[in-house]
């Protein structure tokens, strides 16, 4: 077994919600004690619906939001011991890819100022040849042209856009991308192109990916591993196609049922939705379990007792159920 | 059957500080009675112009060109007072985002309301009975108290029942649906869809769904309509377009989509490019510039859509048997 790059240990992030001025504020628990372990040169990918702290985990790992408990380590050293200057320092090996890819730019930098931005802060040595070179050779990886260094974020079309933000994160060499729903707000036959440059550039700069993500299948199709969360706890952790094939949370299993398959008669087979009922509220989520309320095989034993993560696949998967097979 | 809408080379124009842009160039199409019509296209396509244009619905600075008729008159031509009369009564109109749509400081009884006392003259009390009649069509739980809830006391997936509860309001002949579960997580998504389903088949409405999901319109529509760069470039059943895609654009967007049941092949198919700038369209076939089948012709004419004895209808100047 090869080591972790990126692991993380009973990561909790709890928001304190203020309740009014004599009340005590509330306990948000956007990520609720998840651990796991990255490869190196793997790629993790993170499903769940919206508030399930898909988003959160990656600011906790990136130390936005350090965790209220627990522990970040990547290759090894510990984020939450590191004083400013080294927390800097090690930044530089992780790098993210966000949502938005017009909003993450700056409307007033031309790309090629944006795409040098993080070698000004994690390089100051560099001259500004050298940052130039690196800049244009960022472009080359991405697929963007040379000559397009000097324009601006609004003269490019959304892919375009990702494409730097790609750039920008990659210019640094980093070992681990995080990338949170980079191809969400893309359209289908740009969406390809992207998830095409990202598998490329994982290959060519052996880079270690999480990738956060609502579309199960773009996840299916770029992850080594796969891990679902609900409510800020992991439901079901395994490798891509045991995951896929075989899911043992009624959760994971309900979630891939649910994904339109673009096949006429395959969408003519589906009866009935596989799931009732919305999110409870994170801020007073339900006892025991957490999707008991949604479950279709929930027991009472489903709210007294919260299950936890137990082994399965042969040992390669963990599933939070008490009645998973 | 018998058609509820037909809409004849339906074309709008914008005037913009970068010149007239064409955002919809000859859209033709009819639907029938209980008949689900999928457009489906990408951003800047012109298939939520070409919906807005049927309702009249068009910003300022857009104008329609064309007939759309519905119920034997043309919409387009139609006075405002008319137009709001038609509306009102017989289409119902689903957005995107359920909150923006809805009034945050009405409680969904006066929005429910609101229309069957202005359009049916009905009285407050049958308005209200009538509001919780269709909010249990929509299945939304304990609807005689719910109805005085305001629209942030619901969650995504409810205020989007609410929505499709308002459009149902007044018995309408034609729903238009604009990506109405892409807001909606995968799980919800799927009730909704159920949930329209089952409209369809209770009340035979007829619907226009748009929508950029290929999976959703496999699982709703009967006919689907593909637009690129404002013009159609396809229009066929569900079957001939999943099975038998006969234009290089409907084949590349196929191809490019991620499936679920497809276990991770090495590489997705792309379409090169980027979409169309609609200021500056190519002067021949929009999709000419991407497409991997183009021929010299493709550059210079733009293609018209001309239907074929299948009943397929295909902008392409390369016939369907020569494409690659």
């Amino acid at each position: 077994m090869t080591k972790a790059l990126l692991k993380l240990q009973d990561v909790h992030v709890h928001f304190p919600i203020p309740q009014g001025l004599f009340k005590p504020p509330a306990m948000l628990k956007a990520v609720d004690g998840v651990s796991l372990e990255v490869e190196a040169g793997t790629t993790l990918g993170v499903v769940g619906e919206s508030g399930c702290g898909k988003s959160t985990l990656a600011r906790a790992i990136l130390g936005i939001h350090p965790p209220t408990h627990g522990e970040v380590y990547l290759d090894g050293q510990a984020l939450g011991e590191l004083d400013k200057p080294a927390m800097r320092a090690l930044r530089k090996r992780m790098q993210i890819v966000f949502q938005d890819p017009l909003a993450s730019l700056n409307p007033r930098m031309t790309i090629g100022e944006a795409i040098a931005e993080p070698l000004r802060v994690f390089f100051p040595e560099l001259s500004q040849a050298d940052r130039k070179r690196k800049v244009q050779s960022a472009l080359d990886l991405v697929g963007l042209l040379k000559n397009q260094i000097n324009r601006y974020p609004h003269e490019f079309s959304g892919g375009q856009c990702q494409r730097v933000g790609i750039a920008r994160a990659l210019v640094v060499e980093p070992d681990l991308l995080l990338c949170d729903e980079p191809v969400s707000a893309l359209d289908v036959s740009i969406q390809a192109q992207i998830v095409n440059l990202l598998m490329d550039l994982k290959q060519e700069m052996g880079l270690t990916m999480v990738f956060i993500a609502h579309d199960l299948s773009v996840v299916r199709h770029i992850s080594d591993r796969v891990m679902v969360m609900y409510l800020g706890k992991v439901a079901e952790q395994a490798d891509r196609d045991n995951l896929y094939n075989a899911p043992s949370h009624p959760y994971t299993q309900a979630l891939i049922q649910s994904v339109p398959v673009p096949d006429p008669a395959v969408e003519r087979a589906k009866v009935a939705a596989p799931l009732s009922g919305d999110l409870p509220s994170p801020l007073n989520p339900p006892s025991g379990c957490t999707f008991r309320t949604r479950c279709p095989i929930a027991a009472p034993r489903c709210a007294e007792e919260v299950p936890k993560l137990r082994p399965q696949h042969d040992g390669t998967g963990l599933v939070a159920c008490h009645f998973a097979q | 059957m018998e058609n509820i809408l037909q809409v004849h080379n339906l074309s709008v124009r914008f005037k913009t500080q970068d010149g007239e842009v064409e955002a919809v160039s000859g859209v033709n199409f009819s639907l029938a009675k209980g008949e689900t019509l999928g457009i489906v296209g990408e951003s800047g396509s012109g298939k939520s112009q070409t919906v807005l244009a049927i309702m009249g619905l068009l910003a300022g600075n857009g104008q329609a060109s064309g007939k759309v008729v519905f119920q034997g008159r043309d919409l387009l031509s139609m006075p405002a007072k008319q137009l709001n009369q038609v509306r009102g009564a017989s289409i119902g109109m689903i957005f995107q985002d359920p909150m923006t749509s809805l009034n945050p400081y009405m409680r969904i009884s006066e929005q429910l309301t609101e229309s069957l006392i202005l359009h049916r003259g009905m009285s407050k009390r049958d308005a209200l009975a009538r509001a919780i009649e269709v909010l249990d069509a929509v299945h939304i739980p304990d609807a005689r108290s719910r109805v005085h809830y305001y629209p942030h006391e619901f969650s995504g997936g409810m205020r989007q029942r609410v929505m499709i509860a308002m459009a149902l309001l007044c018995r309408p002949e034609l729903i238009i649906a604009d990506e109405p579960t892409t807001a909606l997580d995968v799980t919800v998504q799927a009730q909704i869809l159920n949930l329209l389903k089952e409209l369809r088949d209770d009340f035979g409405v007829g619907i226009v769904l748009i929508t950029h999901d290929l999976g959703v319109v496999a699982g709703l529509c009967d006919h689907v309509m593909v637009m690129y760069g404002g013009q159609v470039m396809e229009y066929a059943t569900l079957d001939q377009i999943f099975s038998q895609a006969s234009h290089p654009y409907t084949r590349g967007l196929l191809r490019s989509v991620p499936r679920l049941d497809d276990a991770g092949a090495s590489a997705l198919q792309t379409i090169p490019g980027n979409p169309p700038d609609l200021v500056h369209l190519p002067p021949g076939c929009p999709f000419e510039p991407r497409c991997s089948d183009r021929i010299e012709r493709c550059g210079k004419e733009r293609p018209l859509l001309q239907f074929g004895h299948d009943g397929v209808a295909r902008a392409c100047h390369v016939l369907p048997e020569e494409l690659a």
